[in-house]
């Protein structure tokens, strides 16, 4: 009998020992920046806070959707699109604690990136509805939809117009058709013209100067990387760079004149805005590592995410390494509030 | 290789038969009851570690001859009375003993079940090293499941991956392995997809199965890749060669979300031959209504299924009693077309999906040359066709493949000595996978041979021993060519009788290898396979302690804490292109607890298991090492209670699984909620004329609890279950 005693006795310590050390919320005091550089972990599906005066990280402030692709700042928001969630999330940058608002996007979406107008409007380009959303983002609704091209992912403004990039993907052979840009006027809602651009438009950025910089990545195996730019004012093509490799992301940096691409694994390719030459090509990559997501500051900081390392480093122009900063579970997309 | 194999595998069984050739004994008398002085019929008389045995005729009267001349421990067993076994007796060349046997009535009234999966031969689970549960007809026809996720999921050790409703994917982990390191066999074959390396459980029906046996622990030793997690052997039912006459039963149910199935099935004898079918039509509309992740109440559609199920079992008897042979066929067809719907977000409302397989396995078993060698001779074929229909992706998902696997496998169990017995063998298996969109074909042979030992040390008495389980496995295919050697030795050591307790022990490694997913997925603009890839390895232990005290109507415990290190973890990472890397390390440690008891003989029996489980990436990356393995939960508990009142059956089953992590880095707001579940069943015999109708009512998840065993997979509310089977 004492056995057996004993042994339920212990079978019951050993429970409520157990049952007893549930784990409990790891809580992440969400900070409040003068700037800040937001960082999407696409592997943790959360946000990072990096307080750029003082060096803290804050990880893991807020869960996102799933497949979040981008992460936008404007006016103390930070703007998440989640892909697989088909909505975008918005969170105050002053309280993270608070549930984040939902614009739901609608079934069948899958979209991408965002580009704001003004300070309510935003576009929002689909790759599975190949299509262009126009969302007002205060009273989170949806106001329109107009059809671009096949797999519309890039997306961008400049002088009222929006260009968005389709890299017209085609699952069923894995292949890629002919590249376009649909330009869309965003007073009459209307496409203006359809301009085709080479391999796989992945991206696509406004220059500081206003021109639409189309990253086209290539097809990864036989086509490689080129930069095609486009004039906003006669929307053609006014130069081509051939930058090679397979630039992903595109971002600027005004201070330099200079435009960094991501490349997956290798870090950056960067080239001279101004004379479209190239600064740093495949045979040497910028950080040479990372390159799952870019930005840039006004004082000619560039951050580059480093997906297999969990980390965002911080380089000058040159490719000096200026800090490293410990972030969430795969880093991708980032975004900045600058003072 | 090839050209030695069958002479060394004739050469050891002619050496095994020369040593064996001796002068015999026999044994003879009677069993009674102790309380009573009634003999007892049907009682199993036998030695102890070896083949040799008999069971009493109408008048109690037992006997054995050719026995070689050795020490024996003398069993004798049957249900309801207390196991007795004699003390040793020495058999010499033509004697012929005398020895009678008084049996108390049963004070454990738990079961102990026979395990054909721990050691590939016939053994007690309560007399092995390894942790074994099995799942028996009984508690099948008492729980009702409607798939083997549902059968399993409140075993010790286990963990089902729930993915929705009746038709979505549901997956196993034990101790904490990832689904694919966890073999599934049927019949003793591996029914792991080639291709994934996983099973999906949800399309495992319950129809035609005898019993489910649980093995936890890696095991590769015994049964090569896959078994790092521990086996599981779906153990098909085998006809009954008693039954004389035609019976059949038709089993029509009626469930919540839209539910209905028909089951008939039929058994009669032909001569030696016992025939047994069965079919299973079951279609689900399966719509369920959640609450999203924004606190919206939505329904979940595209969770149709329909499937069906045939089986078809036969056995055939020859020879005498004492050298009986056995062939037995099966054959399982089960088809299904279901809606697919993936998780909530992404949702997808047309993709639909179908899969069809076929699976056909011949056995013949019997002894050779002699008593003392069995023979075990399996055939299988085994075919799968899988079609995936998506519109709502980039460019649309089209998938269609099928799959086909054959093989032999040659097992003898040999009598080597009194307390030592060695099961070995080899076989051959052949898998193909066929694409048909990309016309991608996938082809592999691999060969394995294997051993195991059973010895038995008796330490001052019979009381007292040890059992000393030793196994070696070889593998090597055609795939990788590596030559891998996987060892495992299991101990335990019995002490009493009556109060029976025992230490057991375990240690060995075991292997995953690569799927023919991780090796040749075709290249395309973002993937590529790796042929470069090793095997996925762990390493593992346990020690525990069993108990078994006749304490009120019978108390068994069983305790053990594990641990498993795992190296050469496949990982698909991005490098140029996504492809599999050996890349990552984890350790699972955890300890199992599981008690049965008794609380009114015969009437009220309550089963219990907890689980604490630590599983740790041991990955390089900061973010994520030490952190705790996804869909892990770090608690497990399973209640069950039982009440038999006469003709009516009142089951109640509760289960808790606690907070599970839903991405490597362990982010709190990602990881979801600790859940428990209640379900009761009710069971009703009665029987009108030559009519048995047995209703079932089942109720599952009582309270109505929302909660997701996987993120964004919603599972479905209460459920009413009705169910009607009427026997002829």
């Amino acid at each position: 009998m004492k056995k057996l005693i004993v042994l339920l006795l212990g079978s019951l310590l050993m429970f409520t020992l157990f049952t007893g050390c549930e784990d409990e919320p790891e809580k992440v005091e969400a900070p409040v920046t003068a700037t800040a550089l937001y960082v999407l972990n696409s592997g943790g599906q959360s946000i990072s806070v990096v307080d750029l005066l003082d060096g803290t990280v804050y990880n893991n402030v807020a869960t996102v959707g799933t497949w979040p692709n981008q992460l936008v700042y404007k006016d103390g928001k930070l703007y998440c699109v989640n892909t697989g969630s088909n909505n975008i999330m918005i969170f105050d940058v002053d309280d993270f604690a608070a549930a984040p608002e939902v614009i739901d996007l609608g079934n069948g979406k899958n979209p991408q990136n965002m580009v704001f107008v003004d300070d309510n409007i935003a576009y929002v380009s689909c790759a599975l509805s190949s299509s262009v959303l126009k969302v007002n983002v205060a009273s989170k609704t949806v106001l329109g939809e107009i059809n671009a091209g096949l797999g519309c992912t890039g997306i961008a403004f400049s002088e009222d117009k929006i260009y968005a990039s389709n890299t017209a993907y085609d699952a069923a052979t894995w292949g890629y058709g002919q590249g376009t840009v649909t330009v869309i006027n965003t007073t009459t809602g209307a496409v203006s013209s359809t301009i085709n651009v080479e391999t796989n438009p992945f991206s696509i950025g406004t220059a500081p100067d206003g021109k639409l910089h189309v990253v086209c990545t290539g097809d990864y195996w036989s086509s490689w990387g080129k930069i095609q730019v486009i004039d906003p004012s006669t929307d053609i093509i006014v130069n081509t760079l051939n930058i090679e490799g397979s630039p992903g992301n595109i971002c600027f940096s005004e201070a330099d004149d200079m435009a960094f691409l991501t490349v997956w694994g290798s870090g950056c390719l960067s080239y001279n805005t101004e004379t479209l030459t190239a600064v740093n090509d495949t045979s040497n990559f910028f950080l040479g590592k990372g390159g799952s997501g870019a930005a840039a500051d006004g004082d000619g900081n560039i951050f580059v995410s480093v997906w297999d390392d969990d980390q965002v480093v911080q380089l000058d122009k040159g490719g000096i390494v200026l800090g490293t900063y410990n972030v969430g579970d795969s880093p991708s997309s980032l975004t900045m509030k600058l003072e | 290789m090839k050209k030695y194999f069958w002479p060394v595998i004739f050469s050891v069984i002619m050496t095994i038969e020369l040593i064996a050739a001796q002068d015999f004994g026999q044994i003879s008398g009677t069993v009674k009851c102790i309380d009573t002085g009634q003999t007892l019929i049907a009682v199993n008389v036998y030695l102890k570690n070896t083949h040799i045995g008999t069971a009493t005729d109408e008048n109690g009267n037992y006997f054995i001859d050719n026995i070689p001349p050795a020490k024996y421990e003398i069993v004798v067993d049957i249900i309801g009375y207390m196991k007795l076994k004699r003390q040793i007796v020495e058999i010499k060349a033509g004697d012929n003993i005398n020895l009678d046997f008084y049996l108390h009535s049963e004070v454990l009234s738990y079961k102990e079940n026979v395990t054909v999966t721990a050691t590939r031969g016939h053994s007690l689970i309560t007399e092995v090293p390894s942790s074994v549960n099995v799942v028996d007809r009984q508690e099948l026809e008492l729980k009702n499941p409607q798939n083997l996720a549902e059968a399993l999921q409140n075993v010790p050790g286990v963990n089902i991956k729930d993915y929705g409703g009746l038709g979505n994917t549901k997956s196993i982990s034990l101790r904490g392995s990832s689904n694919s390191q966890v073999l599934v066999l049927l019949d003793g074959q591996r029914i792991n997809s080639p291709q994934s390396g996983s099973v999906d459980l949800s399309q495992i029906s319950l129809e035609g199965i005898e019993k489910i046996e649980v093995v936890r622990g890696g095991n590769s030793a015994l049964y090569g890749s896959d078994a790092i997690g521990g086996v599981i052997n779906i153990i098909s039912k085998k006809p009954d060669t008693d039954e004389q006459k035609i019976t059949g039963d038709i089993k029509f149910g009626i469930a919540s979300f839209g539910t209905y199935s028909a089951a008939p099935s039929i058994r009669f004898n032909i001569k030696n031959t016992s025939v047994n079918a069965s079919f299973k039509h079951l279609s689900s509309k399966g719509d369920f209504s959640y609450t999203d992740n924004y606190g919206n109440t939505a329904t979940r559609v595209n969770s149709d299924i329909i499937s069906r199920n045939y089986y078809v079992g036969l056995i055939r008897k020859f020879g005498d009693p004492h050298y009986q042979r056995n062939l037995s066929l099966t054959f399982k067809h089960y088809n299904s077309a279901q809606g697919a719907p993936g998780t909530i977000e992404p949702y997808y409302y047309d993709a639909r999906m179908w899969n069809r397989n076929n699976k056909i396995s011949a056995v013949f078993t019997g002894k050779v040359f002699n008593l003392f060698h069995n023979l075990r001779f399996q055939s299988y074929y085994y075919d799968s066709w899988y079609k995936y229909e998506n519109d709502e992706t980039a460019g649309g998902i089209l998938s269609k493949y099928t799959t086909q696997t054959y093989g032999n496998e040659i097992q003898f169990n040999s009598v080597v000595g009194p307390q030592v017995s060695l099961t070995y063998g080899s076989g051959f298996r052949y898998d193909q996978n066929n694409d048909i969109i990309t016309k991608n074909i996938n082809k592999q042979t691999s060969y394995y041979l294997f051993a195991v030992n059973e010895s038995v040390i008796c330490i001052n008495s019979l009381l007292q021993t040890i059992s000393v389980v030793p196994s070696l496995r070889y593998d090597t295919d055609s795939k990788y060519m590596n030559h891998i050697v996987s060892p495992k030795l299991g101990a335990i050591f019995n002490f009493g009788e009556v109060w029976k307790s025992s230490l057991k022990l375990n240690a060995g490694k075991s292997y995953r290898a690569p799927t023919f997913n991780d090796l040749y997925w075709p290249e395309d603009a973002w993937t590529i396979g790796n042929p470069d890839l090793e095997p996925e390895y762990g390493t593992d232990w346990d020690i525990g302690i069993r108990l078994q005290y006749p304490i009120l109507n019978g108390v068994y415990f069983e305790s053990s804490y594990f641990e498993s290190n795992m190296t050469n973890l496949i990982i698909w990472q991005q490098i140029d292109k996504w492809m599999p890397l050996n890349v990552d390390k984890s350790r699972n440690r955890g300890i199992e607890n599981s008690l049965k008891i008794s609380l009114i003989k015969d009437c009220l029996d309550l089963s219990a298991n907890y689980m604490y489980l630590d599983t740790r990436n041991l990955s390089e990356s900061p973010t994520t090492y030490n952190k705790i393995l996804v869909y892990r939960p770090k608690h497990t508990v399973n209640v069950s209670t039982t009440l038999n009142l006469k003709s009516i059956r009142l089951n109640y089953q509760y289960s808790y699984n606690s907070r599970r992590f839903t991405d490597a880095s362990n982010t709190w707001g990602n990881s979801l909620d600790p859940y428990s579940v209640s379900d009761i069943t009710v069971n009703l015999n009665a029987k009108m004329m030559k009519t048995q109708m047995d209703y079932s009512i089942q109720i599952k998840n009582v309270f109505n609890h929302e909660y997701r065993v996987m993120k964004n997979m919603p599972v479905p509310g209460r459920e009413y279950r009705l169910s009607i089977k009427v026997s002829i």
